[in-house]
């Protein structure tokens, strides 16, 4: 490798570091409150060995009654053990899970491909991918769960081809792994692994045991996440947030009735079936994650997911597919199938569940556009042409400020509400006014303040377990606007900024942006 | 019978004997469904309303210029040079938006456009890239006009396209197969779907 080469690559592998690491406790701004549970629950087990629920090393974490797939909560110990209680310690690994995850996706290609040029351009794609920064930046399970699911394909590959059992049995590990860190990828997983072995028939019975190994491997491990999804708590979040709902139906339903007039509206018992509106409602679901707005002009519309005012890729991305489109013959068949079966499966996670396009449910969708970026980028790079290299290079480089400006610029201020920003002041507030009162009454107009109270504080878990709940501790009590606690004598009260109270004000607290959050007030003495 | 390499108007057909009666059926089948969609469209009474770019620049250059505090930053990022293209961007890519096309040529149309997509792109069909083009053009007319016509001149261009898919459709009975099934589908989906909300303010039929 030349000179140039080695100064352009570290120059390259500086700045995908920078974009994931870069300003990481400010920005995102404030803390979402799954943040602080993972952050607090980690504590808490640390100290105490429990979760903040009071469950011994738990397989399964209660939450806010979500139940949440314990990978991130163990990822984090020896971040939190290390850096603390903080948001940093709590998006540290997500950012190194997604550093790390560009140099596997290296690996992979190079592996798959035999080009490692390819890979290197490929890898790059991803390290730039705005997809894949937003979801590194934020204390989201995705990003171990597709370093996970990345490394396992590795080894998988790797060991498959070579009838390596120790490779196929750490892939079984690592993909077991991702189905506990994810909930997508328990969709994601067993397909990806089934279709890759339907793809593969020829070859399962010359490899019979090595299939055995691998399928007994990831049932044994899967069994507990198996049994439990067969539950109530299990089944609790895919329930609420299906797109299948009977209500749903009955509703488009009705709709149709009343709106036909004779002779079609006999026709509504017999058109109006589950299966086929269902059907559609999954393919409707399942294609709208492949829309060129959500895609390269308007991503993912909540706002902890993209940066909204963009596409999940960067614009420059579209013509890189195309030419990659065009030129896809050229590419390997291996490399080519695994990358076309990612693509199309990487959907399927969302496609039960609302609301679509959901860009943290697909984030595996990064990796095969990430490839298939790369493969554009790298055949331009071939050209002889000096200026469509050049043209590129200026489209990169202006499309990559634009969205530098946006993501330390705009974001941290017009996003603070998606990430419960001015929570952190809230704590600060009530730290500051606290001292002389011996009962504290915080909102909980804007959801679980209590995790805020337990994370800033740094709370004692070991008290906590022992004499609090989430409607209190300490002297701390989390209520309803409309509670009764102004004749309960002289308090501190954080109400919500909408809230007019007869008492004196002491504090207004904003978020980044400077809208107001919450208002600090003392009820029940003298007023002013 | 259609033998191999023999021309037929949508790319040549490779491999096996083709069945040349199932290949008008299949024509048959797909211009009867378009044609379908398309008298549906006549009950539109009144269509979507069109929206108007500059306003649409001077509101996007003002929602964003709020978070910026540097005025000279603000004015480099965020002005209606670089806002208007890409509000035009937007507004022409909504053509292409997945649930509008469902909404307009079926689940079908939107499977056959991919397959004849992939078969344009593969045997770089001069015909092909034509008939995409004239996609395009037409979606540009239809930003530009909204006139009633430039639904119908839209559908068929991309019934028109989509008919490069028939060649792959036929050399495979799995393809053969989700046709049919898609086809029935998309039949229902097109009674069931009378109102063309992507489209349509008010319709006629009820």
């Amino acid at each position: 490798m030349k000179k140039i080469q080695v100064l352009l690559l570290l120059g390259a592998l500086v700045f995908v570091v920078f974009l994931r690491f870069y300003n990481l406790h400010d920005n995102p701004p404030g803390l979402y409150w799954d943040e602080a549970a993972f952050g607090y629950d980690a504590y808490s087990m640390l100290l105490t060995g429990r979760d903040h629920h009071g469950v011994m090393s738990p397989l399964f974490f209660e939450s806010f009654g979500d139940w949440k797939l314990p990978g991130y909560f163990y990822i984090l110990l020896p971040s939190v053990a290390f850096f603390g209680l903080n948001e940093f310690s709590v998006r540290f690994p997500g950012a190194l899970f997604g550093l790390m995850n560009v140099y596997i996706f290296y690996l992979l290609i190079s592996f798959l491909s035999k080009n490692r040029r390819l890979a290197i351009f490929c890898a790059f794609m991803l390290g730039l991918s705005s997809w894949h920064i937003q979801f590194s930046r934020g204390g989201f399970e995705s990003v171990p769960a597709l370093f996970l699911f990345t490394l396992g394909l590795l080894l998988f590959l790797k060991g498959w081809g070579k009838r390596n059992l120790f490779l196929v049995i750490i892939a079984g590990i690592l993909f077991s792994f991702t189905m506990y860190t994810y909930h997508a990828y328990r969709i994601f997983t067993p397909l990806f692994i089934g279709s890759f072995f339907i793809g593969d028939y020829k070859n399962l019975i010359s490899k019979f045991k090595l299939l055995i190994v691998f399928f007994l491997l990831l049932v044994v491990m899967c069994l507990p996440l198996i049994s439990f999804s067969m539950t109530g708590e299990g089944l609790r979040r895919a329930i609420s947030e299906s797109s299948f709902k009977d209500e749903d139906f009955q509703k488009a339903r009705l709709d149709f009735d009343q709106r036909s007039k004779p002779p079609f509206r006999f026709l509504s018992g017999y058109l109006f079936n589950k299966p086929l509106y269902f059907g559609h409602i999954a393919l409707k679901n399942y294609l709208e994650h492949f829309s060129p707005i959500f895609l390269f002009l308007r991503g993912d519309q909540i706002g902890r997911h993209s940066q909204v005012d963009l596409g999940q890729l960067h614009v420059f991305e579209a013509l890189l597919l195309v030419i990659a489109l065009l030129n896809i013959g050229k590419l390997g068949r291996l490399v080519t199938k695994i990358m076309v079966l990612w693509l199309i499966l990487a959907p399927l996670p969302a496609v039960i569940v609302s609301p679509v396009p959901h860009a943290q449910r697909t984030l595996q969708m990064a990796i095969p556009f990430a490839f298939f970026s790369g493969y554009g980028l790298f055949l331009i790079s071939q050209s002889k042409r000096l200026w469509l290299k050049l043209i590129f290079a200026v489209l990169v480089l202006t499309v990559f400020i634009f969205y530098a400006h946006y993501l330390f610029g705009h974001y941290r201020l017009k996003f603070s509400p998606d990430w419960q920003d001015g929570n952190k002041e809230m704590v600060e507030a009530v730290k500051k006014y606290q001292g002389s009162y011996e009962k504290v009454y915080i909102s909980n107009s804007h959801n679980v303040p209590y995790i805020y109270l337990l994370f800033y504080l740094s709370y004692n878990p070991g008290k906590y377990l022992q004499f609090g709940s989430p409607a209190g501790f300490d002297k701390y009590s989390f209520v309803d606007p409309n509670a009764e606690i102004f004749d309960k004598g002289r308090a501190l009260y954080v109400a919500p900024e909408w809230q007019n109270i007869e008492g004196t004000k002491f504090a207004d607290i904003f978020d980044d942006f400077g809208r107001p959050v919450y208002r600090v007030w003392e009820i029940g003495g003298e007023k002013n | 019978m259609i033998l191999e390499g023999q021309y037929i108007g949508y790319g040549r057909l490779e491999g096996r004997k083709i069945n040349k009666p199932l290949l008008f059926f299949l024509i048959l089948l797909t211009i009867f469904l378009s044609l379908f969609r398309l008298w549906q469209s006549t009950g539109c009474r009144s269509y979507l309303g069109k929206s108007d770019l500059m306003q649409s620049t001077i509101l996007d250059v003002e929602s964003q210029r709020i978070y910026d505090s540097n005025l000279f930053g603000a004015k480099v990022f965020h002005n209606k040079v670089i806002a208007a293209p890409k509000v035009f961007v937007l507004e022409y890519t909504k053509y292409f938006e997945p649930k509008f096309l469902l909404d307009l040529i079926g689940p079908l149309g939107v499977f056959m456009s991919l397959v004849a997509f992939s078969n344009v792109v593969k045997k770089k069909s001069k015909l092909g890239y034509f008939n995409f083009f004239i996609i395009l053009l037409v979606v540009l007319c239809a930003w530009a006009i909204k006139a009633f016509l430039v639904f119908p001149l839209f559908v068929l261009s991309l019934a028109s396209f989509s008919l490069f898919s028939i060649p792959t459709i036929l050399k495979r009975k799995r393809y053969l197969v989700l046709y049919f099934l898609l086809w029935v589908f998309t039949l229902w989906f097109f009674f069931v779907n009378w109102r063309l909300t992507s489209i349509c303010n008010e319709i006629l039929f009820k």
